[in-house]
C-alpha cells in the first residue's frame, strides 16, 4: 500500500483522483489514523505529511446481462468556494468573474456575499481569477495547517496582512502582521504566535462574511 | 530621475549622491557600557529597571521556539499565488494601501532665513535671495522624496516662509505626475521661551478702546498702525479722562516717568517734549510735582509762546484760538502753585495737544469748530474751551522705539475713547495680518522693563503627510510637553516646576531657546519624533560667568552643556518614546571627534580631550550617541566663507550639525540612517538653475527671474569682493611705500621697488577689471563651465615676485617700530621712576611712516558688503579655536593679515575661474546657507528586504 510523502499543492481529494480511490476511504484508512487525528482538514496538509493511499479495491459487480447498467464514480470534482472582499473588506457581490484553471476558462458572477464557487478537476494546480481590477492567481492545495507557520503566515496573507516575504520564520514583517490581525480580532496584541490567534485566524479564513464584519465594526469603531 | 518613495530607500535610489552616510555608530554597547559606567550601581539598577523589557526582547527575540516542534519543514513559497484550500471555504482580501516604510525628514539650518533678531544677513522674504533659497530647498525636498523638512534659524516671519516654501512645493508635487499628490502643509513652531499672551486685534477689526487694549499697545510699541474711525472733537475733559484711565489700569502709565528714554532733560526736539509733558502730567497727578516742575513748566510755556512756528505750523491763521489758550495757560502758570486742582495738568495737556497738532494735523486747513460747549474754570470763569480738529480719518504709526514721536498721539488717541482699526505692520513688508506679533510683544514688554528679553527662536517646518488620515492624525492627538499641555503634534521643550531647561531660561547661558517636539505619524500608532534644536551663542552674563579657567572655552562649554541638560531632560522625563535629537548645535570637531594619531600632548589637547570624554559620557548617560560616519569620524557640516572656499577647495570645516539617538529609538522597531548632502551638483542641479522666480519689482508689478540669474549674480559678487580686496590691498601697499620713500629712508631701494610696483599694480589693475568682465560674460554663458584662464597665473607669478620685494622693507619697519616701541617704554620707565607717577604712553601717531603697515583706515572704508565677505565675526562657518591655554599671539593689524593673504586671494581668484563647483558653493552658501542638509530616513520595517 502506497505511503506518501506530501508535497506542495497535495490535497487528499487530488491525490485520491489520481489513484482513483474515493478521497473519504483514503481519509478514512486506518492507517492514516494519527495524520487525521493531527490536520483539521483533509485537503489542508502540511508539506511533509505523510498519507497513505489504499490501492483501488476490485469490486464485483453483478449485472444482468443484455441490460444497460449505469455506474457513477463517487466525489470525483473538486469544489473551490472563495469570498472576494476588497481592501477596505467590503465584499465583492454581483461581480461578473472569469477563472481560468489549465487553460480552461468559466466565468459568472459573485454571490451576494461576493463569493465565487465553482467545481475543477482534481488535478487542478493553479489558476487565475479575474474581478474587476484585481488578478488574483491561485494556488490549489497549498494552504498548510493552521498549527504551522507557514499555515499562519498564509492565512495572514489571504486577509490583508501580507507576510510572506517573510516565509519559514517569525520575522519583523510576521510580527506585525500578527499584531495588526490581532488587533482586528480583538485578541491581546503581542506579535506573538499563540493559540488563540490561529484559532481566530482560521476562523476569519473559513468562514463567510467574518472578515468583513470585524472590518467594518472596526471602521465603526474609528 | 527616479525619486525616492515612501516605499524606496533614498540610499538606494540615490546611489549617486555621494550621501555621506552616518549610521549608528560601532559597539553602542560601549556607548551603553560608559552610560552604566558613569552612572554607577545604581544607574545600571535603574537602566535595567526601565528598560528590561526591550533588553529581555533583544535577548529573546523569538518567544515561540516550540513552532520548531510545530513546523516540519518549511514548504515552497509560490510569491505572487494566493494558497487556497479546495473544498473548503476560503476568504480573500487585498492588503490594505501598504504602509510606508520609510520616513525621510531633512534637516538644515538655513542661516538667517528671514527677519530674525539678528540684522546680519537677514532679508525681507521676497527679496531675490530668499525666494531663491525656498526654491532650491523646496526642490531638493522634493526631489529627495522627504516628508518633513526641519527648519532652523527662521525669524519671526516664519509663516511666510514656510508657507511659500509648502507652495513651491507642492506645486512640484502636482507636476510630478504622480497617482496621488501628496499635500505639503507649512508649520510654524511656537517660539522657544514663552512669552505673555495680549490679546490683538487685526486689520479691519473695530475695536473699542479698553484698559487692556491701551495696555496692549503700549506693551507693544512698535509695528501698528492705528487708523482712528468716528473721530469727536477732542477737549480737555477728554484728554483728562484719558491720562486717568491710564494712570489708573496701566502700572505701565505709572511707571512712564521712571522710563530712562523719559528721563532725560528737556531739549528742543518735539518728542521730548512731548514725553516730557508725559512726565510732569504724571507728577501732577500723583501729587508730586515739585517748583522745578513748575519752573520748567514755565519754561516751556514761554518758548511756546515766543517760537509758535516750532509747535504749530500756522499758529497765527489757523490756530489762532489755540495760540491764545497757550498764552493764558502761561500766564496761568504764572499765577498758581502747582498742584493738579490748579490746572497744571491741564496745561500739559494743552502742551500735548499742540504737539499732536504738530505732528498729525499740520497740514489739515480745517477752521476750529466754534461751537464748543463752555465749560468753567477756576481762573478764566466761564470759557469756551478752545476745540481741536481731528480728522475722521488718519493713520497713526505706533513705534514705540527711539524717537518716534507717534507714540504719544496715539496712545492719547485710543485711551480717548474712540475705536479704531489696529493694523499689524512689518516695517519692511508693510501691512501685513499679523507675521511680526511674536517679535513685537516682547519687544514692546522689553522696552518697558517688564521682561528680560530672551533670544526666543522659532523653526520652520514643512510636512507631507503620507496620507490626509496621517494628517488628521498629526492634528488630532494631544501633545503633552514636559510640563505644559497643549494641543497638536508639537511643541517646545519646557523644563518643569522642579527643573529648569538650562537652554530656555533667559538667565542662563542660551536664553531662551529650546528644543522643538514634533512626532510625525506613520501609523496610528507609532509616531517618528524628534527633537530639533538649534545651540546657538549668544554672550551674556551667564557665559561670562561660567565656571572654567579657561576665558577661550566659555561659550563652547555653554553649547554642550546645555545640549547635555536637554538629553537629560528627554531621558529623564516620561517622554516615550525617545526623540532623535537633530539639529545645529555649533560643537565643533575638536570635541566630538577624537583625535587621529598620536594625541596630544599639550594642555589644551589635554583639555580637550577631557571635555570630549566628558560630553560623550554624559550624552550617553541620557541615553544618546552621536552618529558618525563608517569611518568614524563625523561628517562636516558647515560652509567656510565663499573667498576660503574658492581659496581652499574644501568648502566644508566643521562637524555643527547632527544626529543623536537614543539607544532604543522606537523600541528597536526602526532603523536610522543618516547623512550629509555634499554634492553640490544636486544642490544646485543645472535643471534647477532653469527655473525661475517671481519677485517683486517697481511700481508693485513682479517680474520673473531664472534662479541661474541670482545663483550668477552672487558669483560675481564673490568674485568681485576678491578683486576689489586685492585692488584695495595693493593700493594701500604702494601708499605705504611712498610715505616710507617720503621719510627717505633707503631712498634707492623704495625707488626700485616703488617703481616696480607701481607699473605692476597699474598693469594688473587694468587687467583685472577687464578679467572681472570677461568672468562675468562668460558666467552667463554657462554657469559650470570653467572660465578658461589665458594668462592669469602668469599675471599672479609677476606680481608675487614684485610683491616678495616689499617683504623686507615690511620687516624692517616692524623692526623699527618695535624698537621705537621699546625705546618709548624705557623712557616712561625713566620717567616714572623720576616723577613717582605713572605716565600714559603716547599713543603712535597714525600714518606715521614707520608705523607698521598699511591699512586699518581702510577697514573702515571698505563697505559693509566687503566686511562681512572678508571679516566676518561667525562663530559659525569657520573653524573654531576651542581652547585657548596659550597667550595669543600678538595680534596684526587688519592691514597686514590682508597683505599676507594676499597670495590666498589670488588663488581663490584663479580657482573661482577655473573650478565650477567652487563656484557653486560659493553660490549655495551665500543663497541657502552655511550648512548642509542633513538627510534623516528612517526605516520603520528594519531588515525586510
Amino acid at each position: 500500500m502506497p505511503k506518501l510523502k506530501i508535497a506542495a499543492g497535495d490535497s487528499v481529494a487530488r491525490l485520491a483522483g489520481a489513484a482513483g480511490v474515493a478521497p473519504d476511504t483514503v481519509w478514512s484508512h486506518p492507517d492514516n489514523a494519527r495524520l487525521k487525528a493531527r490536520r483539521d482538514h483533509m485537503d489542508v496538509l502540511a508539506v511533509g505529511d505523510v498519507l497513505t493511499v489504499p490501492e483501488p479495491e476490485a469490486k464485483t459487480q453483478q449485472c444482468a446481462t443484455g441490460k444497460r447498467h449505469r455506474f457513477r464514480r463517487h466525489g470525483v470534482p473538486m469544489r473551490f468556494t472563495l469570498q472576494l472582499l476588497d481592501e477596505a473588506g467590503q465584499p465583492r457581490k454581483g461581480r461578473p468573474f472569469r477563472l481560468e484553471v489549465d487553460g480552461t476558462p468559466q466565468e459568472g458572477s459573485t454571490d451576494g456575499d461576493g463569493v465565487v464557487q465553482v467545481y475543477l478537476p482534481t488535478a487542478a494546480r493553479q489558476g487565475v481569477l479575474v474581478v474587476d481590477d484585481l488578478m488574483l492567481q491561485l494556488a490549489f492545495g497549498v494552504l498548510e495547517p493552521k498549527s504551522g507557520l507557514a499555515g499562519v503566515q498564509q492565512r495572514l496573507t489571504n486577509l490583508g496582512f501580507p507576510c510572506l516575504q517573510d516565509a519559514g520564520r517569525l520575522g519583523s514583517p510576521t510580527r506585525r502582521a500578527l499584531r495588526a490581525f490581532q488587533q482586528l480580532a480583538g485578541l491581546t496584541v503581542t506579535g506573538k504566535l499563540d493559540d488563540a490567534t490561529r484559532s481566530a485566524l482560521d476562523d476569519h479564513h473559513t468562514q463567510r462574511n467574518k472578515l468583513a464584519q470585524q472590518l467594518a465594526n472596526a471602521d465603526a469603531g474609528t | 530621475m527616479t525619486r525616492p518613495t515612501p516605499w524606496l530607500s533614498a540610499f538606494a535610489v540615490l546611489a549617486d549622491w555621494n550621501l555621506d552616510d552616518c549610521p549608528w555608530p560601532e559597539g553602542p554597547e560601549i556607548a551603553m557600557n560608559a552610560m552604566v559606567k558613569s552612572q554607577g550601581d545604581q544607574g545600571e539598577l535603574n537602566f535595567v529597571a526601565t528598560r528590561r523589557e526591550i533588553l529581555e526582547a533583544f535577548l529573546h527575540p523569538n518567544e515561540d521556539d516550540d513552532m520548531q516542534g510545530v513546523v516540519e519543514s518549511t514548504p515552497t513559497v509560490q510569491f505572487g499565488f494566493n494558497p487556497f484550500a479546495p473544498n473548503l471555504f476560503n476568504v480573500f482580501r487585498p492588503p490594505p494601501p501598504k504602509p510606508p516604510r520609510y520616513f525621510r525628514a531633512l534637516v538644515w539650518n538655513l542661516e538667517n532665513f528671514t527677519n530674525d533678531r539678528r540684522p546680519r544677513g537677514a532679508k525681507p522674504i521676497d527679496s531675490p535671495r530668499n525666494l531663491a533659497r525656498i526654491a532650491m530647498v523646496a526642490d531638493l525636498a522634493y526631489r529627495m522624496g522627504a516628508d518633513a523638512l526641519l527648519l532652523m534659524e527662521t525669524g519671526a516671519d516664519v509663516g511666510q516662509a514656510m508657507t511659500h516654501m509648502a507652495t513651491r512645493w507642492q506645486a512640484q508635487e502636482e507636476q510630478s505626475g504622480d497617482t496621488v499628490v501628496r499635500s505639503v502643509e507649512p508649520l510654524v513652531s511656537p517660539a522657544t521661551y514663552a512669552l505673555p499672551e495680549i490679546a490683538l486685534a487685526y486689520q479691519g477689526v473695530q475695536v473699542a478702546a479698553e484698559a487692556d487694549k491701551v495696555r496692549a499697545l503700549l506693551l507693544v510699541g512698535e509695528g501698528y498702525i492705528i487708523t482712528p474711525t468716528a473721530f469727536p472733537a477732542l477737549d480737555n475733559g477728554k484728554l483728562c479722562a484719558a491720562f486717568n484711565l491710564l494712570f489708573d489700569t496701566s502700572n505701565n502709565v505709572a511707571r512712564l516717568p521712571e522710563l530712562p528714554e523719559l528721563a532725560g532733560d528737556l531739549d528742543s526736539t518735539l518728542y521730548n517734549v512731548a514725553m516730557w509733558c508725559w512726565k510732569m502730567l504724571a507728577h501732577y497727578q500723583s501729587s508730586m510735582g515739585s517748583e522745578a516742575d513748575h519752573h520748567l513748566l514755565k519754561l516751556v510755556l514761554e518758548d511756546m509762546i515766543q517760537t509758535p512756528g516750532q509747535f504749530l505750523t500756522q499758529p497765527e491763521n489757523d490756530y489762532g484760538n489755540f495760540h491764545l489758550a497757550l498764552l493764558t495757560a502761561f500766564e496761568l502758570a504764572n499765577d498758581y502753585s502747582p498742584s493738579p486742582e490748579a490746572g497744571g495738568a491741564e496745561i500739559l495737556q494743552l502742551l500735548m495737544l499742540a504737539w499732536i497738532l504738530r505732528r498729525n494735523l499740520g497740514t489739515l486747513q480745517e477752521k476750529p469748530s466754534i461751537s464748543q460747549p463752555q465749560q468753567f474754570n477756576q481762573f478764566f470763569g466761564t470759557y469756551t474751551p478752545p476745540p481741536i480738529p481731528l480728522p475722521a480719518q488718519r493713520q497713526f504709526w505706533l513705534n514705540g522705539y527711539g524717537d518716534s514721536p507717534d507714540l504719544v498721539a496715539t496712545v492719547l488717541l485710543v485711551a480717548c475713547g474712540q475705536t479704531f482699526d489696529l493694523a499689524a505692520h512689518d516695517p519692511d513688508n508693510g501691512a501685513v495680518a499679523s507675521c511680526s506679533d511674536g517679535e513685537l510683544l516682547p519687544g514692546g514688554l522689553a522696552r518697558l522693563g517688564l521682561l528680560t528679553l530672551p533670544h526666543a527662536e522659532t523653526y520652520g517646518v514643512v510636512y507631507r503627510p503620507y496620507s490626509s488620515q496621517h494628517l488628521e492624525w498629526f492634528f488630532d492627538s494631544p501633545f503633552q510637553d514636559l510640563g505644559y499641555s497643549t494641543s497638536g503634534m508639537y511643541g517646545i521643550l519646557h523644563g518643569d516646576k522642579n527643573r529648569t531647561l538650562r537652554a530656555q531660561s533667559p538667565t542662563d547661558a542660551l536664553n531662551g531657546r529650546s528644543a522643538l517636539i514634533i512626532r510625525f505619524p506613520v501609523s496610528e500608532k507609532l509616531k517618528v519624533p524628534f527633537a530639533l534644536h538649534h545651540n546657538r551663542y549668544s554672550p551674556n552674563k551667564a557665559i561670562k560667568e561660567m565656571d572654567t579657567e579657561f576665558t577661550g572655552e566659555r561659550a563652547i562649554l555653554a553649547r554642550l552643556q546645555t545640549l547635555e541638560d536637554e538629553a537629560s531632560m528627554l531621558a529623564l522625563k516620561d517622554f516615550d518614546p525617545a526623540p532623535l535629537i537633530v539639529g545645529d548645535f555649533n560643537v565643533p570637531s575638536g570635541l566630538v571627534q577624537a583625535e587621529s594619531g598620536a594625541k596630544s600632548t599639550t594642555a589644551a589637547g589635554k583639555r580637550r580631550r577631557k571635555l570630549r570624554k566628558l560630553h560623550v559620557s554624559q550624552m550617553a548617560a541620557a541615553g544618546y550617541v552621536r552618529r558618525r560616519r563608517g569611518d568614524r569620524t563625523h561628517p562636516q557640516t558647515t560652509l567656510k566663507v565663499p573667498a576660503n572656499i574658492a581659496r581652499d577647495r574644501a568648502p566644508y570645516s566643521e562637524p555643527y550639525d547632527a544626529v543623536y539617538q537614543p539607544f532604543d529609538f522606537l523600541d528597536g522597531e526602526a532603523n536610522v540612517r543618516s547623512a550629509a548632502v555634499h554634492n553640490v551638483q544636486r544642490l544646485i542641479p543645472p535643471a534647477l538653475l532653469q527655473q525661475t522666480i517671481s519677485v517683486p519689482g517697481a511700481f508693485g508689478m513682479s517680474q520673473t527671474v531664472a534662479l541661474s540669474t541670482v545663483v550668477r549674480e552672487q558669483m560675481e559678487y564673490i568674485y568681485l569682493g576678491i578683486v576689489r580686496r586685492i585692488l584695495t590691498t595693493l593700493g594701500d601697499a604702494q601708499a605705504w611705500l611712498q610715505a616710507n620713500l617720503a621719510a627717505n629712508e633707503s631712498k634707492q631701494a623704495y625707488t626700485q621697488a616703488d617703481d616696480m610696483l607701481r607699473g605692476q599694480f597699474t598693469a594688473f589693475c587694468k587687467w583685472l577689471e577687464a578679467r572681472r568682465k570677461k568672468f562675468a560674460e562668460l558666467l552667463g554663458q554657462n554657469l559650470l563651465a570653467p572660465c578658461v584662464p589665458t594668462s592669469l597665473e602668469d599675471w599672479f607669478g609677476e606680481l608675487r615676485k614684485a610683491i616678495a620685494k616689499i617683504k623686507p622693507f615690511v620687516e624692517g619697519a616692524k623692526k623699527k617700530a618695535a624698537a621705537a616701541r621699546k625705546a618709548e617704554r624705557e623712557r616712561l620707565k625713566k620717567e616714572a621712576k623720576r616723577t613717582g607717577k605713572k605716565t600714559r604712553r603716547k599713543k603712535p601717531q597714525p600714518q606715521s611712516s614707520t608705523s607698521v603697515p598699511l591699512l586699518d583706515q581702510l577697514d573702515a572704508e571698505l563697505d559693509e558688503e566687503m566686511q562681512s565677505l572678508f571679516d566676518e565675526e561667525d562663530d559659525e562657518g569657520e573653524e573654531t579655536e576651542v581652547i585657548a591655554t596659550k597667550p595669543k599671539q600678538k595680534r596684526k593689524t587688519p592691514g597686514q593679515e590682508r597683505m599676507l593673504k594676499l597670495g590666498e586671494l589670488f588663488d581663490a581668484l584663479l580657482h573661482l575661474e577655473q573650478y565650477p563647483d567652487l563656484r557653486l558653493w560659493g553660490a549655495y552658501r551665500n543663497i541657502v546657507s552655511d550648512h548642509l542638509p542633513l538627510l534623516v530616513e528612517i526605516d520603520l520595517e528594519p531588515g525586510s528586504s
